[in-house]
């Protein structure tokens, strides 16, 4: 499973949100290939075969993903109640673990 | 280099400010930068204009700011600040305002120079009894003091 985290320019905020899904799916013990990168970078990224992309809840409209990739948007970025159970559901029903 | 080596090693440190508005608030961090040597005055300038353009994108939790800007706007070197605010201030994001602790990041390059910092930065910011002693503190000092005890 890939995920990526997406951020207006890709130098501070993404990597947070990385750290952040990291941390919930060990936690979980879910393995995946976690990526950061800008707004401007995301389609190269998101032609490689994303599943899930978090971006905050402002980018999440301006993100054109193509049909596999799901895309979270969130408020509080250092919540994990946010973008956990709604991963959880996404990884379920598609079979991504 | 650790989020706490940074901020300790350069005296990156304000406490208790009061400003007048985000953009006051914003130039409290920056200018910490700006003596310590590791970025440009034009930094501040900078990020105020991308937030005007881009919105607060650098809000990452109730209360708490992470202002940059991208390396091409006048970093240095790798740094970071740490201000609190006496009087929290809006930012424009109601899910978040408002806001009373920023940390200023100056990045030379994208990602992976600051991946440990911005991990300790999460570890820090994820532990609510850390952040309510910085909420607390009223001098540097006492900053100093929370920050060593976290880097032993």
């Amino acid at each position: 499973m890939k995920i990526l985290a997406i951020c207006g320019n890709g130098m501070g905020t993404s990597l947070v949100i990385k750290l952040k899904v990291k941390k919930f799916l060990d936690a979980n013990e879910i393995q995946a290939q976690v990526e950061s990168c800008s707004l401007a970078e995301a389609a190269g990224y998101l032609a490689t075969g994303v599943d899930i992309a978090l971006c905050s809840q402002q980018l999440a409209g301006g993100i054109s993903a193509p049909e596999r990739t799901h895309v979270i948007g969130l408020k509080n970025l250092m919540d994990e109640n946010e973008f956990g159970p709604a991963m959880l559901k996404i990884i379920s029903e598609n079979s991504l673990a | 280099m650790t989020f706490t080596e940074h901020i300790l090693s350069r005296d990156a440190i304000a406490v208790n400010v009061e400003v007048q508005d985000w953009k006051a608030a914003v130039k409290v961090g920056t200018d910490l930068l700006v003596a310590a040597g590791t970025i440009e005055p034009r930094y501040c300038d900078e990020i105020i204009r991308s937030t005007e353009e881009l919105g607060p994108y650098y809000l990452l939790a109730p209360g708490l700011a992470m202002p940059h800007a991208r390396p091409e706007g006048g970093v240095i070197d790798n740094s970071f600040s740490l201000v609190t605010l006496k009087n929290a201030v809006n930012f424009g994001d109601p899910d978040n305002d408002p806001i009373d602790i920023l940390i200023t990041l100056a990045a030379t390059d994208a990602k992976t120079q600051n991946e440990e910092a911005i991990v300790q930065v999460v570890t820090i910011f994820d532990d609510d009894a850390t952040v309510a002693a910085l909420r607390e503190a009223t001098t540097v000092e006492q900053v100093r003091t929370i920050l060593h005890r976290i880097q032993e």
